[in-house]
C-alpha cells in the first residue's frame, strides 16, 4: 500500500462517508460517481454506525496481509438506515457470533506492511456491548 | 453478416508446471491451435491472463507472446477480467471477426499460479473484488463465495451435502481426461470431511491452484475448408448491476450471468432446453449451482435437484462440465474459458471421452469473482 493511494480513501474509509443520489435517494458505500438511476447529482452521506449482522463467514485461508489473524470473521452488516456494508468482525467469542445480533462500528488497525511499511486503519464491526446496571 | 467459426483448439495439461514458464505454456497451446486450424499466421492475437501482471509482473503480454512465438508484427493485445478473462477474450475475438477487419484470430489464455506461494496468490486473487473496500477488510474470493453459500442454504433450505455433490460430479467427469488436474473420483464424505477454507466452504468444494494454457482459433466462416464446422452462434458479455456484493439485494443470483444468458439465447434464437451440453463456472460448488439457475437450466432454488437426479451427466437433461469442470479439470484463471470452449468443441465434434450423443448446441459460461463480469457463448455444430 502506498501513501498517496491510502490518503485518497481516508475520509470515506475512516468516517464511513458514502454518498446519496439526490434524485432517487439510493445510498452507496463506497461512494459512486453516478447513480444506477443515471443521475450524477450525488451528495455526501454519513452512514450510521450501528446495524444488524445479516451474514458472516470465518476465513481460514487468508491472503498474506491478513495471514497472522486467521481465522477471522467477515460479515455483511445492515445499518440502521438499511445500507449494507462489508467489514471484518472483531471483539467476539466465536460461539456468540450469530445472524441478527446488533453490531457497532469501531476504528481499528486493519493490517500493516511489514516492520517499516504503512499501518492501515479502518472500520471493523463488533457486537454492541449492552450496559448492565450496577448492583 | 459474417459468421464466426472455431477452426482449431490447443491446450496443455493443467498441472504444476515447475519446469515451464507462462510464455512456454501459452506458446505451446497457441501453436497446437494454429496447427489444427492449418494457419501459419493469424491476423490478430488476443491473450488472456488474470494474473500475469502480478504473478509474473508482465505487461504487454500480447506483444511478448507474439514475439516469443515468432509472430512479431502481428497485432496483439492482452485482456484481463479476473476469472472471466478468457470469456472476454473470446468475445473480443468474435467481435473482431464480425467487424470484418480480421479473418483469423488466435486467442490464448494462460495463468501460472504455482509461480508464487499460496498466501500471495490468495491476495492477488482477492484483488478481483474492490481492493479498497472489500478485499481491504480481509475478504477473500472463497470468503465472499461463502457468504453466497450461507445465504443460499438459508433462503432455499438446501443442505451442504446437496451443494457439495457438484464436486463429486466434476471429479467423476474428470476420470479419463488427460488434461485434467485431478482426474480421479472422490466420494461425498471425503468432500465433507476436507478442511474448511471459508465457513461453510470446504477445500474439496474449491478449485486447486494450478498452471495451464489453452487456445482457440476463430475464423470468418467463408474461409473454412474442414468437414465439421463449429460456429459461435452468439457471444454476450455483461457486468453486474452492483459490483459490490454487500450492496446487492439478492446475492444468490448473478445479474451478469443472467443478463448475458438471456441475450445469448435470444441472439442464437434458442431456449435453454435446446442446449445439449454446457460448461459452467464452478470455482466453488455453490457458484456452479447458481449458474445452473441463472443460465435457465433450473428454477431458482432447484439447481441441486438436477444434480441429485443425475441430470448433469451425459444422457441426462443438461450434461455439464463433462471434462471435470473448474473443480477437477482445473481453473488456471485466464485459461479457463479457453479450456471450457475447447471441451465444448470436442463434444460437438463427437471427440469427448464422456460423449453427449448427437450434441448440436453447447454453452460456455465464464464468470469473474462473485459475478462482476460474465460471458455466455453459444456454440453450434453446423455439419
Amino acid at each position: 500500500m502506498s501513501v498517496p493511494r491510502y490518503w485518497a480513501e481516508r475520509i470515506t474509509r475512516y468516517r464511513m462517508i458514502g454518498n446519496k443520489c439526490k434524485k432517487c435517494g439510493t445510498v452507496y458505500y463506497p461512494p459512486k460517481f453516478s447513480c444506477n438511476c443515471g443521475s450524477k447529482d450525488m451528495e455526501q452521506y454519513q452512514l450510521p454506525r450501528k446495524g444488524i449482522l445479516i451474514n458472516y463467514s470465518w476465513i481460514y485461508t487468508a491472503p498474506q496481509e491478513h495471514k497472522k489473524n486467521e481465522p477471522y470473521p467477515i460479515g455483511i452488516i445492515q445499518l440502521t438506515d438499511g445500507t449494507k456494508i462489508l467489514a471484518q468482525i472483531t471483539d467476539v467469542e466465536p460461539e456468540k457470533l450469530k445472524i441478527g445480533i446488533e453490531m457497532e462500528a469501531v476504528f481499528r488497525k486493519i493490517t500493516e506492511d511489514g516492520d517499516k511499511g504503512l499501518i492501515q486503519y479502518g472500520i471493523k464491526f463488533r457486537p454492541v456491548i449492552k450496559q448492565t446496571k450496577n448492583t | 453478416m459474417n459468421q464466426v467459426a472455431i477452426t482449431g483448439v490447443g491446450y496443455v495439461p493443467i498441472s504444476e508446471h515447475w519446469s515451464k514458464s507462462l510464455r512456454m505454456l501459452m506458446a505451446e497451446a497457441g501453436f497446437l491451435a494454429l496447427d489444427e486450424a492449418e494457419i501459419d499466421k493469424p491476423d490478430l492475437i488476443i491473450v488472456s491472463s488474470a494474473f500475469a501482471s502480478r504473478l509474473q509482473e508482465q505487461y504487454q503480454l500480447g506483444a511478448l507472446i507474439a514475439n516469443y512465438m515468432g509472430l512479431g508484427g502481428v497485432p496483439a493485445m492482452s485482456v484481463e477480467a479476473g476469472d472471466a478473462s478468457g470469456g472476454v477474450a473470446i468475445h473480443l475475438g468474435y467481435t473482431a471477426i464480425l467487424s470484418g477487419i480480421y479473418k483469423n484470430v488466435l486467442i490464448i489464455g494462460g495463468d501460472k499460479l504455482s509461480d508464487e506461494l499460496p498466501a500471495r496468490v490468495e491476495s492477488v486473487m482477492a484483488s478481483m473484488e474492490d481492493r479498497e473496500y472489500i478485499t481491504y477488510h480481509g475478504a477473500t474470493y472463497a470468503g465472499l463465495a461463502a457468504l453466497v453459500y450461507k445465504e443460499y442454504l438459508t433462503k432455499y433450505g438446501v443442505k451442504n451435502d446437496d451443494i457439495a455433490l457438484l464436486a463429486v460430479h466434476d471429479h467423476s467427469m474428470a476420470v479419463g481426461i488427460a488434461h485434467a488436474q485431478y482426474p480421479f473420483p472422490i466420494k461425498l464424505d471425503k468432500v465433507l470431511s476436507s478442511p474448511i477454507i471459508a465457513d461453510p466452504i470446504r477445500l474439496f468444494e474449491s478449485f486447486g491452484f494450478g498452471d495451464g494454457a489453452a487456445a482457440i482459433v476463430l475464423s470468418a466462416l467463408e474461409d473454412i475448408k474442414s468437414d465439421t464446422i463449429i460456429t459461435i452462434e452468439s457471444s454476450v458479455m455483461a457486468t453486474a448491476e452492483q459490483f459490490n456484493i454487500a450492496q446487492r439485494d439478492n446475492i444468490v443470483s448473478f445479474s451478469s450471468t443472467n443478463k448475458a444468458a438471456k441475450q445469448a439465447y435470444a441472439k442464437a434464437k434458442i431456449t435453454p432446453n435446446e442446449i445439449n451440453v454446457a460448461e459452467i463456472h464452478d470455482s466453488y460448488t455453490i457458484l456452479g449451482i447458481i449458474a445452473l439457475e441463472d443460465l435457465g437450466f433450473a428454477k431458482y432454488g432447484e439447481g441441486t435437484k438436477l444434480l441429485k437426479e443425475g441430470q448433469l451427466t451425459p444422457g441426462g437433461k443438461i450434461p455439464v462440465n463433462t471434462f471435470g469442470g473448474l473443480k477437477a479439470r482445473g481453473h488456471p484463471f485466464g485459461a479457463t474459458a479457453l479450456y471450457q470452449t475447447m471441451e465444448i468443441v470436442k463434444q460437438l465434434r463427437g471427440e469427448a471421452p464422456h460423449q453427449v450423443p448427437k450434441a448440436e448446441y453447447g454453452l460456455v459460461h465464464s464468470m469473474a469473482g462473485i459475478g462482476g463480469t460474465a460471458v455466455v457463448n453459444i456454440l453450434r455444430r453446423m455439419k
